[in-house]
């Protein structure tokens, strides 16, 4: 009984932290994560064209843009 | 060349497609490309793709740079190398730079290695671009292409 009632004042001090800094709710945000960021396509003949496709998974809870992809 | 998904829903998966076309290119090759989102931490990321270009006729270097002062003569030296057994025979069909430049073909190694010595005529500063075409007896190349840039600046003799 006294161990809970010495408890008390942190546990409503934890819930007025929470809620005032609201931790729980915060968004996160649009995440990219991406797997894989290089290919080795090893040898191939001149001429040949390579094709290859990364996987984006967006871990957020936002929706996550893709811009733009500049090449070269 | 780039295919993506614009956007990505929460917990969602997108796709990124590079083509990278290896015409004109020899050995190691690496083409990056930039995504852009609008992650706030990570706005800019860096995809690549590498590869190992193989082509019957090596040219190191693949371009020829002329440069110095007008009125100089300068050389520069492009090699030519196969590695196939089927010896290499080359035959000029093309230059276009006889005014500015004289070129000379030297066999290093019989139908393997070759050396081709390119030297500026001594003449005006400017900018001068051209290419000297050769025949090969390779059928998956039947013609190799060695392009010429002389960049000559005031100051020397003449």
């Amino acid at each position: 009984m006294k161990k809970l009632l010495c408890g008390t004042p942190f546990l409503i001090f934890l819930i007025t932290l929470n809620l005032t800094t609201g931790w729980a709710q915060q968004a996160i945000g649009p995440r990219m994560v991406l797997e894989e960021k290089d290919f080795n396509a090893k040898q191939i003949k001149e001429g040949e064209i390579i094709k290859h496709t990364f996987t984006v998974r967006n871990t957020g809870d936002q929706l996550l843009e893709i811009k733009k992809v500049n090449p070269g | 060349m780039a295919d993506f998904d614009r956007t990505i829903p929460p917990g969602g998966e997108g796709k990124i497609t590079l083509r990278v076309n290896t015409s004109d290119y020899q050995g190691e090759i690496r083409k990056r490309a930039r995504v852009y989102t609008n992650d706030p931490r990570n706005s800019v990321e860096v995809l690549s793709i590498k590869a190992f270009v193989k082509v019957p006729i090596y040219l190191s270097p693949k371009y020829v740079y002329l440069r110095g002062l007008a009125g100089r003569k300068i050389t520069k030296t492009v090699r030519i190398r196969v590695e196939g057994n089927n010896p290499l025979k080359l035959e000029p069909i093309h230059f276009d730079l006889s005014k500015k430049v004289t070129y000379r073909i030297e066999e290093i190694e019989a139908g393997r290695i070759f050396k081709v010595h390119f030297t500026s005529i001594p003449g005006p500063a400017g900018i001068y671009r051209g290419v000297l075409k050769l025949k090969t007896n390779y059928p998956e190349k039947p013609e190799i292409t060695i392009r010429i840039i002389g960049k000559f600046k005031k100051g020397g003799q003449g």
